[in-house]
Parts: C-alpha cells; sequence; structure tokens
C-alpha cells in the first residue's frame, strides 16, 4: 500500500497528557513508511485539565492494545497503585457512607440478576447490601490485592480494578515512547489557524513564523480548543444545566503511608472532594458551585480535608462541563479535554481519553477524509460522552441531603430523556436498559440506584422460581467464597512491593 | 415488591405453531411454578406455516435453557447439524460464498484478521478467505463434528445449528410443556371480548360457544394477528419496498444428494431457492415477488430444480414483510409472524421467536400491566427486528445482477439509512459498527459483505504493523491447520448416526454468538 501515496502528515497541538498519549497511541499504530508525526507543544492558556493523580478504570473489552497500559512498569517505576472503586461519602445522607465497586456483584442464578434477589431477600426483612458481594470492595475493605491469574474460573476471577496514575509521570512517558517511535516534538504556539475554502484546516501559523501543512491535526489543546474552535466555534455543548460543579481547586500533599486501593468522593454543602492516593502522594480536589461556595471557603475545605496548611499553589480554576457536538470535524480531532470535560463521580477523564484513543485506533482510515467512519466516531464518542454523564449526574440528582440549598437544587435537575427512561424502568422493576456503549455495567447502575434510595415497585418475578432458602444458600455461598479469596490475598503494601520486585527481577 | 402470588396470572397463549409452543415451553420451563397459570389454545382446522426450518445457534441456547437431551430432540425433530448458509448466484450467477456459524482468523494486534487477509489479498499471498474458515472448510467436505471448548484448537473457532422439521419441533414441545402443565384446548376463535375502559383483552370466544378468560394473551396466530391486529387494530409497518419477495411456494423431497451441514439459498430471477437437508426428507421452497413473476413460473422453477420428485403437492404462502407498529399493545405480546415477517434467508425466523421469548421474560408483566414493560420490550424487539431486515437488505441490494428487473429494482432501490450509512463505513474502512441489540455479529456481516462482493477500498492502515514474513507464515499456518482439523473430522452423516445411536454425548454450549437468550 505504500508504493504509490506519499507520507500522510499528522500534527498534534498540545502540551500535556492528551497530545503524548495521543502521539504514542497513533505512532504505535500506524506504520513510519506512511506517516508522519509532528507535536506541536503549544502551551495551554488554561491549567492542565487532569489532577495530578487521576485513575483508570477496568479496561473496556475489547480495548486496543495501544492505549493498554503496562501496570507492572507504572506501579514499579511511576508510583502507581491499584483500585478498586470508589468510596462516597455523604452523598444519599450527610452520614452515610458506600463503596462503587469495579467488579461485578454477586452472581446470577440461572437467569435471574443478581439484585433481584437481593430484593426478594430484603422483602423477607433480610437486609442485604450489594456491595457486600463484590469481591473489589471486599478485598478494598480488608485492604488487600491481588490480580486474578489469566486462566483462573473461580469467583476471585471477577475482581476487577483500575490505576492511580500520576498524569505528569504518565505524559512523560508517553512523549519518551512517542519519541522513540520517531514523532517529532516541536517547541512552538499556534499563533493562527488558516481555513482553506472548503474548510478544512489548511495550516496552522505558528510564533516562530512557520506555517505548518497537514494531512490530519488533532487538537489536544484542552479548553482552548485552538484548532477545532478555529473551524467552527460553536460546538461546545454545556452541561451546566445537569453538572452543576463549576469550579475546581486541587492540592498535592505528600503521604508516607501506602496508599488506599480506592479512591474517596467525600460531599460536602456545595460539591464534593476528590481523594485519590499513588504511591507517596495524594490528590485532592474540591469540585464545588460557586454560587454556594466562595473560593476561601473552598481551598479551607480542602486544607481541613488534607490536614496541610501549605496551600500556596492552590487556585481556584473555573471548570466548563461538557462536550464538542463532533470531536472530529472535516481534518481535525478533538482528543481529551477539548473533546469533553467531565464531572469525575463516575468515570474518569483518563479512562475517557484511553476510549476515545481506542476508537480512534479502531477506525483510523487509509483515506483521511472519510465520511462515514467520521460519523462512527463520533456517534461512538458522544454516546460514550452522554452515558458517563448521565451516570455522573445521577449522583447529584439523587442525593439525600435535605439541609444544604446546592443538594436541594441538584434534585430539582431535568434528565435527558434517555436517563429518565433509564430511571423509570428502574423504579419499575429494578430492570437496567443499557445502550451502546456504555462505560459502566449494569452493576454499576445497580448500586447507585441502590445506595441512593431509590426502590424499584417491583422486580423479576422469575425470582419466585427459587425457594428462599436457595437464594440465601446461593448469596451466603458466593460471600464465603470471596471471603476465604480475599483472605488469602496479601495486603495491598506488600502486593505492590511484590509486583515491584518481580518486575526489577525481570 | 411484585403483585402477591396468591391468585396466578392467567396467560394464554393463542396458535400452537413453532411460536405458540415455544413460547409455551419457555414460559411453563422459566416462570415460577404458581405464578402463572399457562394456556394455549389451537385448532386443528387451521394449518401452521411449519416447513423445514434452518436456525442459527441461538436454537442450542433456548434447548439448553429448557434442559432438552439434544440427541433426543435431534431423533425426535429428525434434526441434522448446521455449519452455515451457502448463498449461490447473488452478487453474480455462478458465485457461491458460505456465511460460516464461526469467525475466520483471529485479531491480531487489535486489528481484524480481515484487514490483514485484505493485506495479503494486495501483496498476493491470500488464499481465499474461506480457506481460513473452519466451518466452512468442512462445510463444503460434508464434514461435522462438535466445537471444543479449548480456545487453542481450530474446533473452537465455530459454532452450529440444527435443520430441523418445525412441525415436530412444535410437536416435541407440546409434549413438554404438557408435561408441565400447560393446559392445551381444542377450538377455533371466532370472537374477542375487549375491556370497554381500556381496550385490554378480557376473553376469546370458541366456536363451541366457550369463553377463555386471561390476563396476559400472547398471539401467536401467525400472519392474521388474531388479536394483535385484528382485535387491537396495532397497525403495521410494511417493508415490503426493501424486501419485494411477498409469496412462496414450499415442497418437500426425498434425500438425493450429499447430507450438506448447511442450508443452500440459490438466487432466481424474482427471488431465492432454499434446499433444507433433514435426516428424512429435503426442505425445498421458492421465496418470490409477485410483481416481477408469476405463480407459473416460480412454481416451475421450483419443481424443475428438484433432486427428486414432490413428496407432497406444493403449499403456497402469502405474506407482507414488516413488522407490527407495536409488538406488545395492552395486555397482548405478539410473538413469531404476528409479531412480523422476515423472509427465511438467513433462517432468523425461529431466533427471532425465542429472542422475544427472552425480553418477555426480561419484562414479564403483573396484572397491573406497568406500560414501562411494554415500551422496553417494543424498544429492544424492534432493534432486533430492523437489523436483521438490514442484514436480509444487503443481499439483495449488493449485487451486480441486471439479468431480470427483479435484480436491477434491488441494485438501485433506495435503502434504509441504517444500512446504507454500515455500508458506506465498510466501503471506507472495513469496519463494521457495533450494536448491542442485534442478532448478527461483526462476522457475520464480513461473511456477507464480501460474500457479495462489497470491499472496503482499502485495508486498515494499522495492519501494515505487522511485518510481511510474520503474516505471511501466520495464515498459511492457519488454512493449514484447517484444511487438517477439516480432514480429521467425520462426515456429517456419520455423526448423525452417532447421535441417533445416542452414543454422542455433546453438553457443550459452546460458541454461541450474541448475547444468549
Amino acid at each position: 500500500m505504500h508504493d504509490n501515496n506519499s507520507k500522510q502528515h499528522i500534527v498534534i497541538v498540545g502540551d500535556g497528557l492528551d497530545a503524548f498519549f495521543t502521539a504514542a497511541a497513533l505512532s504505535t499504530n500506524l506504520s513510519k513508511n506512511d506517516y508522519s508525526f509532528s507535536v506541536i507543544l503549544h502551551p495551554s492558556n488554561t491549567k492542565t485539565n487532569y489532577d495530578f493523580c487521576d485513575s483508570t478504570q477496568p479496561d473496556p473489552k475489547p480495548l486496543h492494545h495501544s492505549v493498554c497500559l503496562n501496570e507492572d512498569y507504572l506501579v514499579s517505576q511511576a508510583q502507581a497503585s491499584f483500585t478498586f472503586g470508589i468510596a462516597l461519602s455523604g452523598w444519599n445522607n450527610p452520614r452515610v457512607a458506600y463503596f462503587h465497586p469495579y467488579s461485578s456483584i454477586g452472581a446470577k442464578l440461572d437467569t435471574v440478576a443478581f439484585h433481584h434477589l437481593a430484593m426478594r431477600l430484603r422483602d423477607e426483612g433480610i437486609p442485604v447490601r450489594l456491595a457486600n458481594f463484590a469481591l473489589s470492595a471486599l478485598a478494598a475493605q480488608a485492604n488487600r490485592l491481588q490480580r486474578p491469574l489469566p486462566n483462573d474460573r473461580s469467583v476471585l476471577s471477577s475482581c476487577e480494578w483500575g490505576l492511580h496514575i500520576n498524569t505528569k509521570t504518565l505524559a512523560t512517558l508517553k512523549r519518551k515512547q512517542a519519541e522513540g517511535q520517531g514523532v517529532n516534538f516541536i517547541q512552538a504556539s499556534v499563533n493562527t489557524v488558516e481555513i482553506d475554502k472548503n474548510g478544512h484546516i489548511d495550516s496552522l501559523n505558528l510564533d516562530s513564523s512557520n506555517k505548518l501543512k497537514a494531512d490530519l491535526f488533532i487538537d489536544c489543546t484542552g479548553q482552548e480548543a485552538k484548532l477545532i474552535n478555529a473551524l467552527h466555534d460553536k460546538t461546545w455543548i454545556s452541561w451546566s444545566e445537569y453538572l452543576p460543579c463549576d469550579k475546581k481547586v486541587s492540592l498535592t500533599i505528600n503521604s508516607a503511608t501506602s496508599p488506599a486501593a480506592y479512591s474517596f468522593s467525600q460531599a460536602h454543602t456545595a460539591g464534593w472532594i476528590r481523594q485519590l492516593g499513588i504511591q507517596g502522594k495524594t490528590t485532592l480536589s474540591n469540585y464545588f458551585h460557586s454560587a454556594h461556595m466562595s473560593d476561601e471557603q473552598s481551598v479551607s475545605l480542602l486544607s481541613e480535608a488534607s490536614n496541610s496548611t501549605s496551600l500556596n499553589d492552590t487556585a481556584c480554576e473555573k471548570i466548563n462541563f461538557g462536550r464538542r457536538q463532533a470531536s472530529w470535524l472535516k481534518n481535525c480531532i478533538a482528543i481529551g479535554t477539548s473533546s469533553v470535560e467531565i464531572d469525575p463521580i463516575g468515570v474518569s477523564r483518563l479512562q475517557l481519553l484511553r476510549s476515545s484513543l481506542s476508537k480512534l485506533a479502531g477506525l483510523f482510515p487509509r483515506k483521511l477524509n472519510s465520511n462515514a467512519v467520521i460519523a462512527e466516531y463520533n456517534r461512538r464518542t458522544n454516546l460514550e460522552f452522554d452515558n458517563a454523564r448521565d451516570f455522573a449526574m445521577l449522583h447529584y440528582k439523587l442525593n439525600g441531603r435535605t439541609q444544604d440549598t446546592f443538594w436541594k437544587e441538584c434534585r430539582t435537575i431535568e434528565l435527558p430523556e434517555v436517563l429518565e427512561y433509564k430511571l423509570k424502568l428502574y423504579q419499575a422493576r429494578g430492570h437496567i436498559a443499557l445502550y451502546d456503549e456504555e462505560p459502566l455495567q449494569e452493576q454499576s447502575w445497580v448500586n447507585l440506584y441502590d445506595e441512593h434510595g431509590i426502590k424499584a415497585r417491583n422486580y423479576n418475578p422469575l425470582v419466585y422460581g427459587f425457594k428462599l432458602d436457595t437464594i440465601k444458600q446461593h448469596m451466603h455461598r458466593i460471600r464465603e467464597i470471596m471471603l476465604e479469596g480475599v483472605a488469602k490475598m496479601p495486603t495491598h503494601a506488600n502486593y505492590l512491593a511484590q509486583v515491584k520486585n518481580n518486575f526489577n527481577n525481570k | 415488591m411484585p403483585e402477591p402470588i396468591n391468585k396466578p396470572m392467567r396467560v394464554l397463549i393463542v396458535g400452537g405453531g413453532t411460536a405458540g409452543w415455544m413460547t409455551a415451553a419457555g414460559l411453563s420451563k422459566l416462570l415460577p411454578a404458581n405464578y402463572a397459570d399457562i394456556q394455549l389454545v389451537e385448532s386443528q382446522q387451521i394449518g401452521t406455516v411449519g416447513v423445514g426450518e434452518a436456525t442459527v445457534p441461538h436454537i442450542r441456547f433456548f434447548n439448553a435453557k429448557l434442559g432438552i437431551d439434544e440427541n433426543d430432540f435431534m431423533r425426535k425433530t429428525k434434526a441434522t447439524f448446521k455449519l452455515g448458509i451457502e448463498f449461490c448466484d447473488w452478487s453474480r450467477l455462478g458465485d457461491s460464498y458460505i456465511h460460516p456459524f464461526g469467525e475466520y482468523g483471529k485479531d491480531i494486534d487489535s486489528v481484524p484478521f480481515h484487514q490483514h487477509w485484505l493485506r495479503a489479498q494486495q501483496e498476493g499471498f491470500a488464499e481465499k478467505l474461506e480457506s481460513y474458515s473452519l466451518p466452512i472448510i468442512a462445510a463444503r467436505e460434508d464434514k461435522f463434528s462438535f466445537p471444543s471448548m479449548d480456545i487453542s484448537s481450530p474446533l473452537s473457532t465455530f459454532s452450529y445449528a440444527y435443520q430441523f422439521d418445525a412441525g415436530l419441533y412444535a410437536q416435541y414441545l407440546r409434549k413438554f410443556s404438557e408435561e408441565l402443565g400447560v393446559k392445551r384446548t381444542e377450538g377455533k376463535i371466532i370472537d374477542t371480548q375487549l375491556n370497554s375502559e381500556n381496550g385490554f383483552v378480557n376473553s376469546v370466544t370458541l366456536e363451541d360457544g366457550s369463553v377463555l378468560e386471561a390476563d396476559l394473551f400472547i398471539d401467536c396466530s401467525g400472519f392474521r394477528g388474531l388479536l394483535i391486529e385484528q382485535a387491537l387494530k396495532t397497525g403495521y409497518d410494511d417493508w415490503t419496498k426493501w424486501l419485494p419477495c411477498d409469496r412462496a411456494f414450499a415442497v418437500p423431497c426425498e434425500t438425493n444428494g450429499p447430507l450438506t451441514p448447511y442450508s443452500t439459498a440459490t438466487a432466481k430471477d424474482a427471488g431465492w431457492i432454499w434446499r433444507i437437508p433433514l435426516q428424512h426428507r429435503v426442505g425445498n421452497g421458492h421465496v418470490y415477488s409477485s410483481a416481477f413473476t408469476n405463480d407459473d413460473q416460480a412454481l416451475n422453477a421450483l419443481v424443475n430444480q428438484l433432486e427428486s420428485a414432490p413428496q407432497t403437492e406444493p403449499k403456497k404462502l402469502f405474506f407482507k414483510t414488516g413488522i407490527r407498529k407495536k409488538t406488545w399493545s395492552k395486555n397482548v405480546v405478539s410473538i413469531g409472524l404476528s409479531a412480523g415477517f422476515l423472509e427465511p434467508l438467513e433462517s432468523t425466523s425461529i431466533m427471532l421467536i425465542q429472542v422475544a421469548i427472552g425480553y418477555l421474560l426480561d419484562m414479564f408483566p403483573d396484572k397491573n400491566f406497568d406500560p414501562v414493560n411494554e415500551t422496553e420490550f417494543n424498544r429492544v424487539l424492534g432493534l432486533e427486528y430492523e437489523r436483521v431486515r438490514d442484514f436480509l437488505i444487503l443481499h439483495y441490494h449488493a449485487t451486480e445482477r441486471d439479468d431480470t428487473e427483479f435484480w436491477n429494482y434491488c441494485r438501485n432501490m433506495q435503502v434504509p439509512d441504517s444500512l446504507a450509512y454500515r455500508m458506506q463505513l465498510f466501503k471506507e474502512s472495513g469496519v463494521v459498527s457495533h450494536y448491542k441489540e442485534g442478532a448478527f455479529l461483526d462476522a457475520s456481516w464480513y461473511a456477507v459483505f464480501f460474500g457479495q462482493n462489497i470491499y472496503p477500498q482499502n485495508y486498515d492502515p494499522r495492519a501494515d504493523k505487522v511485518s510481511r514474513d510474520v503474516l505471511e507464515k501466520h495464515m498459511a499456518l492457519l488454512s493449514n491447520a484447517n484444511r487438517q482439523s477439516a480432514s480429521n473430522m467425520p462426515l456429517h452423516s456419520l455423526t448423525l448416526q452417532d447421535v441417533n445411536a445416542n452414543k454422542i454425548i455433546n453438553h457443550a454450549v459452546a460458541g454461541i454468538p450474541g448475547h444468549a437468550r
């Protein structure tokens, strides 16, 4: 194929994780004989959109190999740690906490989903907490950890995990990888973008007074969206009516201990604090609504939460949740936070970045101007972004805090049609409708509804096909196997040490 | 909490063909014993459409759920094994391809195999695509053995279905259902009573004057839709402009050819002819468009190509391709031909019955009939039908044939947007758009796209990352392994002998594509 065509030139604009991850993934996928890559290190005029630490979630299957992360390497060389889910407190009620596990919850009995069995037991007056039947939650609770062996077929294979990663380190690593794969990095900023008569980007005028032409332009300039905005400036769909927080302040502190194998999401009177740790560091970010909390209040809350007084570098930034109407327009693709900005209560930005890159890798066309490919990329990413948004907004809509004006207002949020329908279905009979491109699976939805006090009026009548004792035994057995399995796992600290040892001895 | 079940739901299934008895069997087995009181009413005066039926692998999951013994089932329904469907003369006269129940080679570095094959073809070292599919090679040699669970074995790359006598299958399930307590009533329905307040069906009246009441009615009455259409006037979306065939002749004959582990669909001047080999006979039929040919020609075309004399008078069928505007309306759920009709080109009739039963179980109502159950059922079942529809249209539309008016029409017609998009995406990139609901997975679409001579303009640029040497060796190994595996397989007819002698113990529900329902 590489005989008659001259090389295609792909330019990636941005200076950060989005740009470097994109450069690394594309240069992994595409042959040097046919493609050349440049990254223009255009400085962001906004602060980086990633928290110092961010998390990944269990790899959606199939995830393209070019966006898979080498966990052992990251844990050994880049202070990453494992995560089993999210501990949320104060969302439904100021004093109540719950766990959003990444693994499945329980197991089906014949065709009947686990949560229907749980509902049946509750009707008999037997209390059931769903997360008590999730391996990730039990392991997290015990501060123990072990990834299952590839050929494990036991309940232990239901373990699912992600990573907490230092995003700066990850960016550096991805940049190195890209450089090693022949990507050219250029220190320059983009002054203006020239559009040709067909509405495509013709070239970029750099501050070095160079003009740069390319076949494909990838916009990784974050909220500035320097390139895609030049093509069309009204393509940002704001989610402010759905995701109420509009400001953020972050802080990273040293922490000596080995990190918790989960992140914390602590709701407060006007937003929430996200806390996640890697080895030796912990990042806290306060997401809040500026009408209900001042910057000073927000910073002091963060200082309280972190037990830290060194708050020199903590400025509050505005955030503008939303997505592009279309992230791929003509010969320009917005990737990362130039394409979507999400409240990370459900799905992290890093996760959406990887997922977008995986989709792009699976669709990357030989001819860049392929309309159906562009439509398909936009269809898939938009569906995923909206599904992620819907999951996030339910945390606000279904909050149970009665004292705070902010939270009272959140309960009046009007749901988008699809989400309204999903909620209605759950309320009617505990049924979860999953659409195409869902970033989270059934258990995450069930657990969220359940922990936020949404009761289904009805459940699957097939539950009545089982004797009560059969259901009890089934549930008891699951928990027993899980607890036994967890007891045999090493502690998180020991497991990290084990992974490092193995890696260093290789 | 669900409605207390001190009084069971009264379920009346109207019609006892394949759809009726599959529904009766599924519900009686999978609904809690005391939850529903299931009755079925059918009339021996009304024939069923059941001709020889070919299926897709989903049927095995259905049978497994019911706990049906495979050997017993196969003996009693005169079943044969099926590895795929052969399509002759579809894209061009003289063409033949098989849509297999299985994948071609596995992905290499996250790049689907067919992309590497396209590259290999361009660089001149590819064998034909069939060589990389074990079920196709085995089918062409009339071989059959069971798939393996061992993912390192070539035998793990395929699945299988059955070809059986649908009438015998209905009888088989009737016995099964009656043993589980389904009450069968013989009688012809002559009237339906609606509730004057909410328009729900209250009861049906039989010829002998008896009245059958129920809470939930399942309309399995076939094309006419006795309840869903005649009583509730639900309306029908007609898809004939995309799938113009509207009639068929069906006739069995004695087997006088190889016992193929596949069905054959041969394109004709204004439709197509099926050949479905069963143990005791071959089912044949001609599906055609009355707008482009007439009954006599169609019948002649069928009879003239039979491998032996017809065993019965050919049976004539009329149909209108499409779907009920609501397959579930009020307290009536339509399943089978009363819900919609899609010609049996890809053997989907029984699969669609099964899928509908699965969704009905997911959304099974109580006496309050929360409308959300109906809405969700119609949403997901509608997607299933539309996606099968698009898959079928592709066979007709992606053709180079210009030898008759019928093919000119099909080639030039405007297809649904969903299919046009899917075709364009494949042409641009070789990618098949994913969906959650929909029985046919990527591999099926690849098979039919290539089989109909739709090729991507370019292969995936990522395929170039694999070195030519590595790819060439890999592909040679794969095709050799497939040939070797196929040659080690017993003949289909021998495997069937073992089944009939009850020598086979096959409990593996391996390799069932799609979300198993």
